[in-house]
């Protein structure tokens, strides 16, 4: 199992480089001069080109991407051109943001998803089904933009129960996280409602009814137990995007996340923070599809044997 | 027969509705087993063998399984009118159930030794860890090593798989035992094996036993009743060497009349000739009639009743009733054995 995650971890290397790789040639491809933007309105051409020479950007492409792996592997990401801070100091300061909010909408999709295609799946047909695949449908076609202003209309201006913009505790996380999540939240539902339907109808579990065990236990314990690796499948991948996806709900909510943090870099043409937030983002979809797979194991034994068998 | 009456079905109907068509899988079906006694029921695929046994413990799919009517009495409590909890208390510790297919019967993500606990935790007030001791003692008993407890049911063999189910609906000493073809998806050897051990633990625990086959060789090796079943219906019933000895229906007689004989030079096998009649659409009058090489005009339009031919022997056809002209059929129904 150890191995199975070092080798897993290993498989990073690679996928970073040729992510820095791809994302370093698009933004150099793009027409733009970072140095305008460092230097803002007033500048004569020698400072231009002092500039230039001093953050390197006279030196060939080739030679200018080696440096700038060359110091992140050494901690170093460089120094944003709009704000002249280290790029690291800026990322570290927004990426839990970004990440609490991610974990708090994906534990709230998951939970309630979960719960709800449970009962639809149990409950086949009946009016609690219907109305949860309705919901389902409502939550997977409403533009979460707008569902976080509903939030933000009537909870925080109307009810005033939560605050809609200040950023302060687990309060001000309730709207946002559920703007958020409710895309995740419908299909996961839905996810645990197909996978369920099929392992319901599976032998082991008229087997555990013979048993006399109470009908709720049949399904939590025996069905959704084996419905659960399609319903780990579709969270891993939700969760990348909560990730990555949360730019307009960090916008909405004024969150001080990095989906802001990353637009504003892309329209300011600030290399160093595109690059670093890609990078990250990168190594969280790896790490998370390397989470999933350690939860299969977990739930399955049989996958679990593959792993200790060193046959993935 | 003096012994007290374990289980007695009544006017057994089972239906299977979908939006188009009903299937009708067991139609007034009438049994009855005592304490220490073991039925074998009999029949071809789709007799409707094991909604029988399924509809005992209520196990039948619902939708589509519909049980319409009738009486499902163990120990004088009517099942099918019995309340949840009450069912759930018969489940696993009074009437338990041996299903077809060891390869899907067992859970895949839990230990073979827990999913025996289980059902020992849930009936007998014990703690976890006597429970998981006697899950092990089971297992000791069907012939496992103790220290297999803790592997997976993809760690065995169907043979092992099928015991380990065994040890499961013995766990908690049922007064009934449902087996629906234990032996089916079991190569020989293991069949043998398996039926040996079914039968000393039966011998063992005094155990009631409904074992569901269609295999006449495991009756005669395990049962002391038999029961023929046909289109959802019970054609023919008795002890073993009254049916065996003394097979009285036509369909009981082509079932015999099909098993090739050791000294007898055979080309082809005997088959009962025709189809099992479509369950959605039942013939008329005696439902075996279309097959029947005695079929005369009284057997479409009127349904046999259950007659006494000797001793406890039973049989569902209108010859035998005396509705047909015996001289020109009798001598033939008996030209076997």
């Amino acid at each position: 199992m150890h191995k199975f995650i070092l080798r897993r971890l290993a498989m990073l290397i690679p996928v970073l480089l040729g992510v820095s790789f791809i994302v370093f040639s698009i933004m150099d491809l793009t027409p733009g001069d970072p140095v305008e933007m460092y230097l803002g309105d007033n500048y004569t051409p020698e400072a231009h080109a002092e500039m230039t020479k001093e953050l390197g950007l006279d030196k060939p492409f080739i030679v200018r991407y080696l440096s700038y792996i060359g110091n992140a592997v050494q901690g170093d990401f460089g120094i944003s051109y709009s704000t002249k801070q280290p790029v690291l100091d800026e990322i570290l300061a927004r990426f839990p943001n970004t990440l609490v909010l991610a974990i708090a909408a994906l534990i709230f999709a998951i939970v309630v998803g979960i719960i709800l295609g449970t009962i639809s799946a149990a409950k086949q047909n009946s009016i609690f089904d219907s109305m949860s695949t309705f919901t389902a449908l409502i939550g997977v076609s409403m533009p979460n933009f707008w569902f976080g202003l509903m939030l933000i209309i009537i909870f925080a201006a109307g009810l005033g129960w939560f605050p809609s913009s200040e950023f302060s505790g687990v309060k001000s996380l309730v709207l946002p996280a559920i703007a958020l999540g409710t895309n995740s939240l419908a299909i996961i539902t839905r996810m645990t409602r197909s996978s369920l339907l099929e392992t319901i109808r599976q032998d082991y579990v008229r087997t555990a009814r013979a048993k006399g065990l109470k009908e709720y236990k049949v399904i939590i314990k025996h069905a959704l137990r084996n419905a659960m690796i399609p319903i780990i499948t579709i969270s891993g991948l939700q969760f990348g995007f909560l990730i990555s996806g949360a730019v307009v709900i960090e916008t909405v909510f004024s969150w001080p996340g990095i989906g802001r943090l990353l637009v504003e870099a892309i329209q300011l043409k600030d290399t160093p923070i595109v690059l670093s937030l890609v990078l990250i983002k990168a190594g969280m979809f790896t790490v998370i599809n390397l989470g999933t797979d350690i939860m299969y194991a977990f739930f399955d034994p049989r996958i679990r044997a593959q792993y200790k068998a060193k046959r993935v | 027969m003096n012994r007290s009456k374990l289980l007695e079905i009544k006017d057994l109907t089972v239906e299977y509705r979908t939006d188009d068509e009903i299937v009708y899988a067991v139609n007034s079906l009438n049994l009855s087993l005592h304490s220490g006694e073991s039925l074998g029921l009999v029949g071809e695929t789709g007799a409707g063998k094991s909604t029988t046994a399924l509809s005992i413990l209520q196990l039948v799919a619902d939708p589509p399984g519909k049980i319409t009517s009738g009486e499902i009495l163990f120990e004088g409590d009517d099942l099918l009118k019995a309340k949840r909890d009450f069912l759930r208390h018969i489940r696993g510790n009074k009437i338990s159930m041996i299903f077809q297919d060891p390869m899907t019967s067992l859970n895949p993500v839990y230990s073979v030794g827990d999913q025996i606990a289980e059902v020992i935790y849930l009936h007998e007030k014990c703690s976890k860890a006597e429970a998981q001791q006697k899950a092990a003692d089971m297992l000791e008993m069907v012939g496992i090593p103790k220290d297999r407890y803790d592997e997976f049911p993809h760690q065995f063999s169907g043979g092992m798989k099928q015991r380990v189910v065994i040890a499961m609906s013995i766990a908690c000493s049922p007064k009934l035992i449902l087996a629906d073809e234990p032996t089916t998806a079991l190569d020989v050897t293991i069949q043998a094996q398996v039926l040996e051990l079914m039968n000393d633990l039966k011998v063992k625990l005094n155990t009631s036993l409904l074992l569901i086959t269609h295999d006449l060789g495991v009756v005669a090796q395990v049962c002391d009743r038999v029961a023929i079943m046909y289109a959802g219906e019970i054609v023919e019933t008795g002890t073993v060497e009254e049916v065996f000895e003394h097979p009285k229906h036509p369909y009981t007689i082509g079932l015999f009349r099909s098993i090739p004989t050791l000294d007898e030079k055979v080309d082809r096998l005997k088959p009962i000739t025709g189809q099992m009649p479509d369950p959605t659409n039942l013939p008329s009058g005696c439902k075996f009639h279309p097959r029947c090489p005695h079929m005369n005009e009284v057997c479409t339009k009127m349904k046999p009743a259950m007659t006494n031919v000797a001793g406890t022997h039973i049989v569902k056809c209108l010859i035998h009733e005396g509705k047909l002209d015996p001289t020109e059929i009798m001598e033939e129904v008996n030209y076997v054995r």
